[in-house]
């Protein structure tokens, strides 16, 4: 598995895989989950899916009976699962303010 | 009389009313079927500007997400167009970088090496790459402007030793735009770190059946130009003194030069146009080693134009 630039926008579509991990999504449904358009989806599912963080298969239907075309699943892999995880947890620490403890001094009466 | 002709005028009316109303209904499903068929028509252009390999893949997964987005839109025909358009042209836009995104690993293109050791200089890697190619389709808008050609020529490798601005030269990579059969012939001395996609590895540099004294094929984009004693200004040489002006440049390499046929084009660089003859012919093989170090340094000037790279082949008996 290699690694992946987690940008904002990948950070986004990784979220929601890892809100339900092993649920499969369609394209189309993940563009209204994150609504990002698809010039910008498909190449963030392409990176993910070449670094063995997603997993793809074609959905298996009968199109004589459903009436419509297969469609595409992805789902996150084990490892791209817990590389998700690392990632966003990652990602949440860099963006966290760091929070001023008690050692520091603060101005009294809180004007400055 | 009046009467018959107030009667007949409102036949008429009625008769051209029902005629205009049922055009206006057929000219209204002609141009809504055309126009549903508009994303389906987006996304196999989109998925042309993929490799062939590749394209039944995404031409699939698309329709039956597009599928999916009409169906969902189907009561109101204006927003199912506009769905469908927004989701066909957003993926006609990127499908370079998604096809180049899953060629994560490229095809792992291997030193090509004589099959007799001693020919040292055959550690060149020679390339055929189609013009469909993500990293070239991506880069390349137009084809006659050199200086985008020899940017996306450069981005099948990584780092490249030596310093800036010769860097082309140090790892000897020459190339030929072949216009007709759509792609381009590369060849470097250092490995294609991104390759794939339709590209496969062609001949070695130099055939193994080439001998001293055989007669071969050739073929050489070469930037034919004189310097002119006073000026010190380039100039180009007449076709019909093309021969002459080869012979030396190729000499001992290959003698008794014989041009078939000479193509003239141009294409455009940040220096003014660049003059390329497109030349093929016949010579006899005076010396293999010094034809070996001429394939292997080009010929002439202009090579970051894709000038200079000399390709050779057996003549037939």
């Amino acid at each position: 598995m290699r690694d992946v630039r987690i940008t904002l926008a990948v950070a986004t579509v990784l979220r929601v895989f890892v809100e339900e991990v092993g649920a499969l999504r369609y394209g189309y449904e993940l563009m209204q989950l994150t609504g990002y358009p698809s010039g910008k989806l498909y190449p963030i599912l392409a990176r993910l899916e070449a670094a063995g963080w997603l997993s793809t298969e074609m959905e298996q239907v009968d199109t004589s009976v459903e009436g419509r075309p297969p469609r595409r699943w992805y789902r996150l892999t084990e490892d791209g699962a817990v590389a998700a995880r690392q990632a966003l947890a990652a990602l949440q620490q860099q963006i966290t303010p760091r929070r001023i403890g008690s050692g520091y001094l603060s101005p009294a009466g809180g004007h400055a | 009389m009046n009467g018959l002709w107030v009667i007949g005028s409102v036949l008429v009316g009625v008769v051209t009313l029902a005629f205009s109303t049922a055009l206006g209904d057929l000219l209204s499903e002609e141009v809504r079927g055309r126009l549903d068929r508009l994303p389906s028509f987006l996304l196999h252009l989109a998925a042309r500007r993929m490799p062939r390999k590749i394209r039944g893949r995404h031409l699939a997964d698309w329709n039956g997400e597009l599928h999916e987005i009409l169906r969902g839109a189907d009561a109101a025909p204006i927003t199912r167009l506009w769905h469908g358009l927004r989701y066909a042209v957003g993926l006609l836009r990127v499908s370079p970088t998604i096809a180049s995104s899953l060629d994560h690993q490229g095809v792992a293109v291997t030193m090509a090496r004589g099959a007799n050791g001693e020919l040292h200089r055959a550690d060149l890697v020679s390339v055929v790459i189609p013009f469909d190619h993500p990293l070239l389709a991506r880069r390349v808008r137009d084809w006659t402007d050199a200086h985008q050609v020899y940017k996306a020529v450069m981005s099948f490798f990584g780092n490249l030793p030596g310093p800036p601005g010769q860097r082309r030269a140090t790892s000897r990579i020459l190339y030929r735009i072949d216009d007709r059969r759509r792609r381009i012939v590369l060849q470097a001395a250092t490995p294609f770190t991104r390759v794939g996609h339709g590209a496969h590895v062609a001949n070695n540099a130099l055939p193994t059946q080439v001998e001293n004294g055989c007669m071969v094929r050739f073929r050489l984009d070469v930037n034919a130009v004189r310097c002119q004693h006073q000026t010190g200004r380039r100039i180009p040489v007449p076709d019909k003194e093309i021969s002459g002006w080869l012979a030396p440049r190729l000499s001992p390499a290959l003698k008794t030069i014989t041009i078939v046929n000479v193509k003239v084009t141009y294409r455009r660089t940040g220096h003014g146009p660049v003059r390329i003859a497109r030349l093929t012919g016949t010579a006899c093989v005076g010396d293999k080693e010094a034809l070996l170090a001429l394939i292997h340094a080009g010929v002439g000037r202009a090579k970051a134009y894709g000038c200079g790279l000399l390709s050779v082949q057996p003549a037939a008996e």
